[in-house]
């Protein structure tokens, strides 16, 4: 479902349209051009755009960040709710093609209707749809065996996922480490270090920031985790002890590692990854 | 009131977990109770078309989401059925009005349209932001205003501007105050918390809200609110801030709690969080009294402190907490446990750089004792496994030991520390001791400052006296190299007052005749029996003062900065006259010539510029990429085994380089085996072999020669492809010293991994084994003309390393000798190799044949007679030495190993000399000593002597030497034998004739304890010493023409002080910079080097005057600062008040910068402001050190008692100030 581009007359001859949050420009009823006139762009509705775009691209942010927390916190989404936001690219785009979870059976999210009926496209490649009503669950890549077929799936049928979610880096390996132990020495980039950069890394992936910690929280088997990466701190006498990565549970208290399931620990990993560097957060899966 | 405050928080707590994770996710189906219903609303915009924009939005902020989007030109939603339900989210501003105060709900949504706009300003333009805000501000009720202000501080916060965020959070709270409506707590709470988590909320802000609280009505309200922050900021990550414990206790007061019970609980609860133990030290000394009854009171807080502390690293607060456990009886909760917690505490002491365990933590020894041995877990102090090297705290263990706390056995890697000094520690029980005695003999250092230091300690005699015997052995028996390391050693670390308790020392070392070593050495063979006539031929054609080698094997070049001659094992075959960029001779630089193809490669880098040419168009002058240049210039050192391919073109890089190609590279490592090439790569630990395909120029796949066929390796062993290697022989060549199989030369290392074993094998099938204890990087192993044995190369591959040549048995080292090869600076042979002017790189030695192999044969038969005849003739003379070479070893007839055996012979008999110094050195009487520190002495003379930047430690004893060297009792010799190490950073040559001047600060009752100490024993040193007595000459030389000098007439004693550093020594800079001191007494014929001489002015000071004006002090003590004097001083002379008081004071810390350079005491003392002080400073210190000190000489009272009249002092300063001041 693609909702055509409205294009709107901007000044004598040329019209702009959204194209998600794209401005695009084209000669009245004739070709879209490769960049935007500045006439057009400086034209009362040129500006009007731009407003328009701006707050667009800011609804889109907080539609990816939302199904992003529903991916962290796996639990099923009503079917109405989902129906209701369908429409709407700016979820769609987010939504579209992840692996979902519905009516017993596992796919890539394929379409919903407005009247609720979700369809999604299995393993094999086949459309299933759901009884309608049937809530649908975003699936963590930690919780997917293998991700290979999936990946396939999408490569076939030439499609993107709005939001990381096959592309995530999984972190399944726990060897070595002492399960009653609460927290892991991070490697560290030494370029995060040097410049001091991690809060700054933690911003700009989307962590929260609290008492020195960047701080991710999701929920597993329905119990809330929160995964902790200490970035520093400015006050005197603390010890610098940066890169530290520990869970802690709905009460603060710290979660010894052997309990940590595996969407904590995967995201705690990443996160940790983000801000300290040194390895790629997308593509590979370290086993 | 009980404890409802924790219960609730606890509750509370329970209440967060159990929470239906649906609706905190605002994913629970619409209804579900205890949720607000959440609509997803769809708005359309005209500019959009029919695309919809749809948002999810709870009841309360719908209308403020409709509002913003209205503004942004979007139509009325659709809002739909609710599709989901979720909890209310604390409300924001402005849907906060929607709900608390619907009546202004209309400019709430107005400003919230507006803080919108503004707050798309934070980041990028912060004032205009606030300005904005603040102009908002106005627009709303007062009540509104706390709420706004928050937002408006978490969009500072969001935007990365978090002390503007705790001051929008401050001006919320100023806002308050104005409210009508009073403060909701449950809100305040809140956006304390969440400020504080954000780090956006100071101690004082929590020290207002502490005020707020407590001025509240419900004071047990106010405490668990209180509490509640403590705990969430602790749990949240945030260490406590240092007044908590102090806040908590006085709301808990207030609130009719108990306070122990209190804090208690609340240590309890935070005991766990990783962020209370990133408390500042502070936090818990300065709140000790509080926290004593709370943890003596707790059993889960006792034991939760034992086993944490044992998880930080030791530090200062060790001792506090040690004591702290004690205090509280918190060593109770140790039971069968106790060892295991000892191990723990003691185990993190256990590196050498450990601080030594404190005290208090000792103390708790006895006390565990008991339950120690009862539970049978002996203490471990270190793993004990055979890989820990460990260091034990000898104190500790022996405090173990006395407790009767069993110990467990030390790894055969563990050594002692702290056993220096100790009054615990018995030395003789501990080396007694069959388990720790072992450690402490490995701890015992092997010579150096410590060894020497160790001579007072009666119980490890016997180990020193090993240490002592073995290099006495190595020095009697040893290889020559072997034994004058083993001199050198005995000349640094043997001291006069050893000889105390052994007796014998003298003697022996008088019985090193370095006989047996020279005689070991000569029969095992010297490097000048093998030469290459070609290169002799060629090292003695080179004028220039530095040459280099570099290979195109088997074609070697040599060259200096002028001629560039290519050599082959058969002779000469090419050569070529450098042609030398015109600027070259200003710079330093290092020219580089490779032979290819007939032709020469010259490299020239010179002043930042490349200028390369081929010897075949050498007006095709041409640079490389930098990055190629690298490439070859930092590549390490190899040792020459870079071919020529069959096309008799050099490999650069792992590339045959074409005719008159533009190409530089790095020379690698290669093999060869007479068809195929191999490339050695090395990425530090990676090694690795590639076949270089000469057609392409690719490298292939690894791969490796037969040579080493992995098969020939032990499990844990590698190639060592550094020290090996593989070449075939060059045509005509019949054999190499270093062995071959008739076509091929090679050898092959391996290493073992795990024992660190290496194993080498000749390609003519001679092996050996190494055990990895010595030097391992072995290239070669060397046959000598008419030797059973062989000699094991290894070294000489680099600048500055020497090739050592050793025992292939025993590995004991029979010479070493500097290549010379490679741009040394000087290129005088190494007398141990005199007959070789320049040695090749190791690659070359293939080429090496027998120069005199007569002369070699009577070598391995030389008898340890005819070498202590050799040895004799040497003392006399070298003539008398050749003499002796001609007579008894007539067999060598090769002029070049003439040399080499003179050479050698020499070599040992400097080392004999060396060792009569050293026997007269320990035989003499000990030289006067001034018994000052450095530090004290340079201290004491800051701001009165010239001081330089260079020079360090050595004043004392340059005024200790030169003393004893004019009074005669030590030789010029001695006097110079350590000049290296007694630089001076301050000129004392300006003391004689002025040293009296010293005698103001002595006296000055602001100088410091111990510099007027320094003083006085200086001043009573000078007195004894000739240094008092009148006609000295001070003067400058040239320092590298240095020598002290004396005869029946005077002396003159050099001294280490840079002198170019002063305006003197820099008059003389155009003849040299090396220029040192010196002083003179009488006369003595004026020796070379010799600069400038100033005769000593005749100043205040005789020996009588010096001892009376010590004797005066230390019975009088310092004289009292008197202001009247100083006013007296400035009355009689232009200077102002501060100057005259600092002038009477001794100019103390003259030299300090710094606007407040006087300590706070001092200029008390002298009644002196910052200001002043520093204005007074900065114009004396316009007059040099030399004047000052003259000032001061020329004031000197007759009777040296008249110092401590100080208005008499005054008059005599002002007089002298006025003379210095009458100077042009």
């Amino acid at each position: 479902m693609t909702t055509p581009l409205a294009w709107v007359p901007a000044i004598r001859g040329h019209e702009l349209a959204l194209d998600g949050t794209k401005l695009r420009c084209r000669k009245t009823g004739g070709q879209v051009l490769k960049s935007i006139p500045s006439a057009v762009r400086r034209s009362p509705v040129g500006e009007r755009f731009a407003a328009l775009q701006e707050q667009l691209a800011q609804h889109e942010k907080e539609c990816r960040a939302t199904v992003e927390s529903w991916l962290l916190g796996g639990l099923p989404v009503p079917a109405p709710l989902l129906a209701r936001v369908w429409p709407d690219p700016s979820w769609r785009t987010g939504l579209q093609h992840l692996v979902v979870h519905v009516d017993g059976r596992v796919g890539l999210l394929a379409g919903v209707s407005d009247d609720g009926l979700v369809r999604i496209r299995e393993a094999d490649g086949a459309l299933y749809g759901p009884p309608i009503g049937s809530p649908v669950t975003l699936v963590h890549p930690a919780l997917l065996d293998d991700l290979g077929p999936w990946r396939r799936l999408l490569e076939e049928h030439g499609a993107t996922q709005g939001v990381e979610q096959l592309s995530r880096r999984v972190r399944r390996q726990r060897e070595g480490g002492d399960p009653a132990a609460t927290g892991i020495d991070v490697d560290r980039d030494e370029y995060a270090e040097k410049f001091g950069s991690a809060r700054l890394r933690a911003v700009e992936n989307g962590f929260d920031v609290r008492g020195g910690f960047a701080v991710l929280r999701m929920t597993e088997r329905f119990v809330t985790v929160e995964a902790r990466c200490w970035l520093g701190s400015d006050e005197p006498g603390s010890s610098g002890e940066a890169g530290r990565l520990l869970w802690v549970d709905a009460a603060e208290r710290p979660v010894p590692l052997g309990e940590v399931g595996p969407v904590a620990w995967t995201e705690g990993w990443r996160m940790a990854g983000l801000i300290y560097g040194g390895t790629d957060s997308r593509g590979a899966e370290d086993r | 009131m009980t404890h409802d405050a924790h219960t609730s928080l606890s509750a509370h707590a329970a209440a967060v977990a159990d929470m239906s994770p649906a609706l905190t996710a605002g994913l629970a189906p619409a209804g579900t109770p205890g949720g607000e219903e959440i609509t997803a609303r769809r708005y359309s915009h005209p500019l959009l078309g029919a695309r919809p924009v749809v948002r999810l939005t709870g009841r309360t902020v719908a209308p403020v989401e409709d509002r913003l989007l209205a503004d942004a030109g979007y139509s009325a939603p659709d809002v739909g059925e609710p599709v989901a339900a979720g909890h209310r989210p604390a409300l924001r501003y402005p849907a906060w009005a929607m709900v608390h105060d619907l009546a202004h709900a209309k400019v709430a949504l107005a400003a919230g349209v507006e803080m919108a706009r503004a707050g798309r300003l934070v980041g990028p333009r912060p004032g205009p932001a606030l300005e904005e805000f603040q102009r908002i501000a106005a627009t709303l009720p007062d009540d509104h205003l706390p709420v706004f202000w928050e937002e408006v501080g978490r969009m500072f916060i969001a935007a990365g501007r978090d002390r503007q965020g705790a001051m929008m959070f401050g001006r919320a709270r100023a806002a308050d105050r104005h409210a009508t409506k009073g403060v909701d707590p449950d809100r305040r709470r809140a956006v304390f918390l969440e400020f504080a988590l954000a780090g956006a909320l100071s101690a004082k802000d929590i020290k207002a809200y502490v005020g707020e609280l407590s001025q509240g009505p419900d004071p047990a309200q106010a405490y668990s609110e209180l509490r509640e922050l403590a705990v969430r900021r602790t749990t949240g990550g945030l260490a406590p801030w240092p007044e908590m414990l102090k806040q908590i206790g006085k709301l808990a007061r207030a609130a009719g709690l108990d306070v122990v019970t209190e804090h208690r609980l609340l240590l309890e609860s935070l005991v766990d969080t990783p962020a209370l133990w990133r408390s500042a030290d502070g936090f818990w000394t300065d709140q000790r009294k509080l926290l004593l009854p709370a943890v003596a009171a707790s059993v889960a807080l006792k034991e939760r402190l034992l086993w944490r502390l044992t998880e930080v690293p030791p530090s200062a607060m060790d001792s506090w907490w040690c004591s702290l456990l004690e205090e509280t009886g918190a060593l109770d909760e140790l039971a069968g446990d106790a060892g295991e917690w000892l191990s723990a505490m003691l185990g993190r002491y256990g590196s050498a750089s450990s601080p030594t365990v404190p005290e208090e933590l000792l103390r708790l020894l006895p006390l565990l004792a008991d339950r120690v041995r009862a539970a049978g877990t002996p203490v471990r102090l270190g793993s004990g496994a055979p890989e820990d090297h460990c260091s034990i705290d000898a104190v500790a263990l022996v405090r173990c030991l006395e407790a009767g706390i069993p110990v467990a056995d030390p790894g055969p890697g563990a050594s002692l520390r702290n056993w220096r000094g100790s009054a615990h520690v018995d030395l003789q029980t501990l080396i007694d001791d069959e388990r720790f005695g072992p450690a402490l003999v490995r701890s015992v250092p092997h010579g150096g400052d410590e060894f020497r230091k160790l001579w007072g300690e009666k119980a490890l005699r016997p180990v020193l006296r090993a240490i002592v015997d073995t290099e006495l052995r190595r020095a009697r028996s040893g290889g020559l190299a072997d034994a004058t390391l083993a001199l050198r050693w005995l000349e640094e670390n043997i001291r006069a007052d050893m000889l105390k308790e052994t007796r014998d020392l003298p003697a022996r070392i008088a019985e090193l005749d370095l006989v047996t070593p020279l005689t070991r050495t000569l029969r095992a063979g010297i490097l000048d029996e093998l030469g290459w006539a070609a290169l002799d031929e060629a090292a003695a054609e080179l004028k220039g003062k530095n040459f280099w080698c570099r290979a195109s094997w088997p074609v070697l070049t040599v060259h200096d900065r002028e001629k560039a001659i290519a050599i082959g094992p058969g002779g000469r075959i090419a050569e070529h006259r450098l042609q030398v960029p015109g600027e070259a001779s200003r710079f330093h630089y290092t020219p580089e010539v490779y032979f290819s193809g007939g032709q020469f490669l010259v490299l020239h880098y010179v002043n930042g510029r490349q200028r390369h040419y081929w010897s075949d168009a050498p007006h095709e002058i041409f640079n490389v990429r930098p990055g190629m240049w690298e490439s070859l210039y930092y590549e390490a050192a190899r040792p020459g085994y870079t071919f020529m391919a069959p096309s008799c073109r050099r490999f650069m890089g792992h590339r045959v380089l074409g005719p008159q190609e533009k190409r530089v590279g790095p020379n690698g490592h290669m093999f060869h085996d007479g068809r195929d090439f191999w490339w050695h790569t090395s990425d530090g630990l990676q090694s690795q072999v590639h076949l270089v395909d000469l057609a392409t120029g690719e490298l292939d796949e690894d791969d490796l020669p037969d040579f080493f066929d992995p098969s020939l390796l032990g499990e844990d062993e590698r190639w060592d492809f550094e020290s090996s290697s593989l070449a075939p022989l060059p045509y005509g060549v019949k054999g190499s010293p270093l062995g071959s199989d008739g076509t091929l030369v090679g050898l092959r290392v391996a290493k073992d991994t795990v024992t660190g074993q290496v194993r080498y094998h000749r390609i003519d099938g001679v092996h050996g084994v190494l055990d990895g204890a010595g030097i391992t990087a072995i290239w070669g192993l060397l046959d000598v003309p008419g030797a059973g044995k062989r000699l094991l190369l290894s070294g000489g591959v680099g600048r500055y390393r020497p090739v050592l040549a050793r025992d292939a048995e025993t590995g004991e080292l029979y010479w070493q000798a500097e290549l010379k090869n490679d741009g040394w600076t000087d290129n005088e042979p190494d007398a141990v190799a005199a007959g070789t002017r320049l040695i090749p790189p190791p690659a070359f030695w293939h080429f090496l044949t027998p120069r005199d192999p007569a002369g070699s044969q009577a070598l391995r038969q030389i008898t340890e007679d005819t070498v202590r005849r050799l040895l004799k003739a040497a003392a006399t003379s070298e003539e008398a030495l050749r003499t002796a070479v001609g007579k008894l070893l007539p067999e060598i007839g090769h002029p070049l190993l003439v040399r080499g055996v003179v050479g050698c012979v020499q070599a040992a008999t400097e080392m004999i000399s060396h060792r009569g110094r050293m026997l007269a050195r320990l035989k003499r009487p000990r030289r006067a000593r001034i018994k000052v520190s450095e530090e004290d002495l340079g201290g004491a003379l800051e701001g009165l002597v010239s001081q330089y930047s260079s020079g360090n430690g050595g004043t004392a004893t340059q005024i200790e030497l030169t003393s004893a060297f004019f009074a005669g009792t030590i030789d010029a010799e001695t006097s110079m034998e350590r000049w290296q190490d007694n630089a001076s950073a301050f000129d004392w040559t300006e003391l004689p004739g002025r040293i009296g001047g010293l005698g103001v600060r002595a006296v000055s009752a602001v100088t410091s304890a111990a510099h007027r100490r320094a003083l006085a024993r200086l001043l009573r040193f000078w007195a004894l010493s000739p240094l008092a007595e009148p006609g000295l000459q001070r003067g400058l030389l040239d320092s590298e023409q240095r020598a002290a000098l004396s005869d029946d007439n005077g002396a003159l004693m050099p001294l280490d002080i840079t002198m170019l550093h002063g305006d003197w020594g820099r008059s003389h800079s155009h003849v040299t910079w090396n220029i040192a001191a010196f002083l003179q007494r009488g006369t003595v014929p004026r020796p070379a080097g010799v600069l400038d001489v100033q005769a000593v002015p005749e100043g205040w000071a005789t020996p009588e005057r010096l001892h009376r004006l010590v004797d005066e002090l230390e019975r009088s003590g310092p004289a009292p600062f008197d202001p009247a004097a100083a006013a007296r001083l400035a009355e009689a002379t232009d200077l102002d008040h501060a100057a005259a008081a600092l002038l009477m004071a001794g100019l103390p810390h003259i030299t300090d910068s710094g606007h407040n350079f006087l300590p706070p005491e001092t200029r008390k003392a002298l009644g002196l402001k910052v200001t002043d002080a520093k204005t007074a400073r900065d114009r004396l210190l316009r007059m040099p050190e030399v004047a000052r000190l003259e000032l001061y000489d020329a004031a000197m009272p007759d009777d040296p008692a008249e110092l401590w009249d100080q208005a008499a002092m005054a008059e005599r300063l002002a007089a002298a100030w006025m003379v210095v001041k009458a100077r042009p």
